[in-house]
């Protein structure tokens, strides 16, 4: 019997316990090839630009870094549960280096049977991913199946890379212990808990701060973001290590409820759980955090699309007029009937230098009547100014904050005449489209004209029509027309839109989703490891006359505050840095934020009811 | 006195289709209120089986058992779990504390699962800790405490609720010499001062002296029977007669 055979045949009796190990390897591999043969792939490639491709890259090793620590993770749980049998060879009188070869090659055998089924399961699922991929960015295309061969190389590459490092390590494993510590790996002492009042407070302290500090971040964002995130993870940490296990040490000298019922197993065994998985339950509430962050941020700015599109956008085309651009403008027009045209308007404005408390800017004077008629068409609140020294000033949050109802702004026309006006009002919109960023100044009619008379007024066309968002003929048309830069127009805005946020939305998504399911596992390993060495204590209960149900309901007890811990801390730490991140991005996040906890609650759900089932099918048996 | 527990005709069979392996065979067996009565028997002999049964952890293929009145066989899981927690204590062979909670929550714990009231359960936990020379050590956890230690904790364990049979499982198998005396003197005064009845299986001749009747068991069936009469040097004498008729593996008795 070679080594090799041994290998294989510890493989195929063990395959339990192998499962789950090999079952994380697939599923890296199945994410880390669906990501990168939408990168590679040709319909994609000929659609999306050059952010998108970076973006697209940074993805795929951000999949394959995480993979790796995902691995990685499992494969210490695996070999942990392994140490006796390992032991048990050595003790047999297998050499050393016989056994360090075996676990090698088992690693190796596993990972290349692992790359086979990733790739082709990854194959048959990538052609969904790149038709939601598309999707997201707006584009109807019809995707074909197609196989990369740049990405079944580049997945094999990246993963022989992964598994080298993992067989390597499983290779010093032998080297690493003594044979007296391999048969005691899984009966190691337990010791009492304890926590600090002080470290518990600090901590509490940190998070509080951490969260403070979040919704000042305009003031210094360079400098304070890193803070809040150092104050907030070390807090999380600190959360862990010692505040619950302060709070549960409380609850125990309530002997009032302690010493009723099961109580007394589920709390001191919980006290247990949390003590030695505080690092890893303070870890996952951070990357559920980021991961909530991430998606709720993506889905946030996807879903505020049409909101953001009419604000900078608030017409379908607008062009530098003149009467041989209007009059080809209109026969194009009248050749799509899809798109027909609802409104026109040609806003003439003088451009005027404006010095505000503070700023000097470009400004578009335009006279009251015909803000209003924009106004009428736009559904806007039309301005009504009184006295001729009055103006009212028109721009939004975007452009620049700033409270100048009731300044003085002073203009200065080409010819060098200046003159002052009181601004008496402001109106949070944008006269034209984004590509014309003017912010204008209203002032009555025949303030308007006299000033006309002076320096000669520009003329922009804008045009609303139909269907504006399936104007992608007219669009191109339009673009024959008029000469480049001369226009703009609402379609080609929304589709890069559409790109850059269904990107952004779609690696979000993607890349929290596989975080989300890499954690579950993870917790899920970590507590089936905690069932095997607890078995003993569970059937001692038994004996002494514990039902399997009062069991069952401990355990079910036990394990929701392990999973429910890492995820409301997660919960808060991503609430405060949405909302702080929205009060930045000026926009309401609060929508997408209840969705995305919504959603990631839910698969959180299914981990815990998993976990609990295969929990109690290890120390609790059917008889 | 009454009976707190009546074996009759106990039969187990094991294995299946062909293969049958009978591991105990008409077994009758009585123990009144208040005996401290010892199983004996080489390996193999179906001490463990029959111990099993009576802490209904396994069912009988034939025969009955009635502990208190009560019969096992005919409760579900739940009602039979409830019935080990009052009507049963425990002492196993590697102690089986818990070893998370304290040498006090494990001693209480039968109260606990009993919802007994907290003062209650108090004063019932010291005054067992007290009986058993272990209230110094009530806030320590079990791999503080030596092994005579644990062993005297899980016997507190198994009185606190006061059972109306204590199941000793090979008590003294993990302790030395010294710490296997000191607990079996505790069982001795528990059974004389508080009247608990227990039955102690084992196959050692000296923790088996400190019992007042020894049945003897061979290849599942009932061998013989000894009552102690005078001291207990002689009581260990004449065990040692019977086990050296019964022959089997001797060496363990030495």
């Amino acid at each position: 019997m070679t080594l090799f055979s041994i290998t294989a045949r510890n493989i195929k009796k063990n395959f339990q316990n192998y499962f789950l190990y090999f079952f994380s390897m697939v599923f890296s591999i199945v994410v880390f090839y669906i990501f990168t043969s939408i990168q590679y792939n040709d319909q994609v490639a000929q659609a999306i630009g050059e952010t998108t491709r970076f973006m697209l890259k940074v993805g795929s090793i951000s999949v394959a870094v995480f993979s790796a620590i995902f691995m990685g993770y499992s494969n210490s749980f695996f070999t942990r549960k392994r140490k006796k049998e390992i032991g048990l060879y050595c003790l047999l009188g297998l050499q050393k280096r016989q056994v360090a070869r075996m676990l090698f090659y088992e690693n190796l055998v596993m990972g290349i049977a692992a790359l086979f089924i990733g790739i082709a399961a990854g194959g048959l699922f990538s052609k969904l991913f790149v038709m939601l991929f598309f999707r997201l960015m707006g584009h109807f295309v019809q995707v074909y199946f197609a196989i990369s061969p740049q990405a079944i190389l580049n997945t094999i590459m990246v993963f022989l890379i992964i598994f080298m490092v993992i067989s390597l390590h499983a290779y010093s494993l032998i080297y690493r212990f003594k044979l007296v510590d391999l048969f005691h790996a899984e009966q190691s002492g337990e010791t009492e808990p304890k926590a600090s009042l002080i470290l518990a407070l600090v901590s509490f302290a940190l998070i509080v701060t951490g969260y403070v500090l979040a919704f000042h971040l305009t003031a210094n964002f360079v400098l304070l973001a890193p803070t809040v995130l150092a104050l907030v993870i070390i807090g999380s940490y600190g959360l862990f290590h010692s505040f619950m296990v302060f709070v549960i040490r409380l609850s125990r000298k309530n002997t009032s409820s302690y010493y009723q019922g099961m109580n007394l197993i589920s709390t001191s065994n919980l006290l247990y759980r949390i003590k030695s998985n505080a690092t890893l339950l303070a870890t996952i509430a951070i990357l559920s955090a980021t991961t909530l962050t991430a998606m709720g941020m993506s889905y946030g700015i996807y879903h505020d699309i049409n909101k953001s599109m009419n604000l900078h956008n608030p017409f379908s085309f607008v062009y530098w007029n003149n009467a041989s651009r209007d009059q080809k403008v209109n026969q194009a027009l009248a050749r799509y009937p899809q798109n027909p045209l609802l409104h026109a308007v040609e806003i003439g404005f003088i451009s005027a230098r404006g010095t505000l408390p503070g700023m000097n800017i470009q400004l578009a004077l335009i006279p009251e009547s015909k803000y209003n008629e924009i106004a009428q068409i736009k559904g806007w609140d039309e301005v009504n100014i009184s006295k001729p020294e009055d103006a009212v000033i028109v721009h939004s949050d975007y452009d620049f904050k700033g409270k100048f109802v009731g300044k003085k702004v002073s203009l200065e026309l080409e010819d060098n005449t200046k003159s002052e006006f009181h601004i008496t009002a402001r109106r949070h919109n944008k006269l034209t489209n984004n590509t014309n960023t003017w912010t204008a100044l209203v002032l009555r009619d025949e303030v308007y004209e006299h000033l006309a008379q002076a320096q000669k007024p520009y003329s922009l066309r804008a045009l609303v029509v139909r269907n504006q968002k399936n104007s992608k003929e007219l669009t191109a048309e339009l673009g024959k027309i008029l000469p480049q830069y001369s226009w703009n127009s609402y379609y080609s805005e929304y589709m890069r839109n559409m790109e850059e946020r269904g990107m952004l939305m779609f690696v979000g998504g993607f890349l929290g989703l596989v975080i989300l399911l890499a954690t579950g596992s993870i917790i899920y390993f970590r507590q089936l490891n905690d069932a095997q060495k607890e078995k003993l204590n569970y059937q001692i209960l038994r004996n002494i006359g514990v039902s399997r149900s009062e069991i069952n309901a401990s355990i079910r007890k036990q394990l929701l505050y392990v999973f429910l811990f890492p995820l409301l801390l997660g919960i808060a730490h991503s609430w405060a840095a949405l909302m702080s991140l929205a009060h930045l991005m000026l926009t309401s996040l609060v929508t997408s934020t209840i969705i995305t906890i919504a959603v990631y609650t839910l698969v959180y759900l299914f981990y815990y009811l998993l976990t609990v089932k295969s929990y109690n099918r290890i120390v609790n048996p059917e008889n | 006195m009454s009976k707190v527990l009546e074996v009759r005709n106990l039969k187990k069979v094991y294995g299946a289709r062909g293969t049958l392996y009978p591991a105990l065979d008409n077994i009758d067996l009585d123990i009144e209120e208040g005996e401290f009565v010892g199983i004996m028997g080489p390996s193999g002999a179906g001490k463990t089986t029959l111990l099993n049964m009576i802490a209904t952890i396994d069912r009988p293929t034939g025969g009955s058992i009635r502990i208190d009145g009560a019969d096992p066989a005919k409760m579900n899981e739940e009602q039979l779990a409830s019935f080990r927690r009052n009507k049963l204590g425990f002492i196993f062979q590697d102690f089986n504390l818990l070893d998370t909670l304290t040498i006090r929550e494990n001693i209480i714990l039968p109260l606990a699962l009993a919802q007994v009231q907290v003062a209650e359960i108090e004063r019932r936990g010291y005054e067992t800790a007290l009986m058993l020379g272990i209230e110094d050590i009530l806030n320590k956890y079990p791999y503080e405490v030596s092994g005579g230690q644990q062993q005297r904790t899980a016997a507190a364990r198994a009185i606190i609720h006061k059972p109306s049979l204590i199941l000793a499982d090979e008590p003294t198998g993990a302790l030395d010499s010294k710490s296997s005396a000191e607990l079996l003197q505790c069982l001795g005064e528990l059974n004389e001062r508080n009247g608990a009845s227990i039955m102690l299986v084992t196959h050692d001749a000296f923790a088996a002296s400190y019992c007042r009747r020894i049945l003897f068991i061979k290849d599942g069936s009932l061998f013989t029977e000894l009552i102690k009469g005078g001291s207990r040097k002689e009581f260990f004498s004449k065990i040692l007669d019977v086990l050296a008729v019964m022959g089997g593996d001797n060496r363990d008795f030495i």
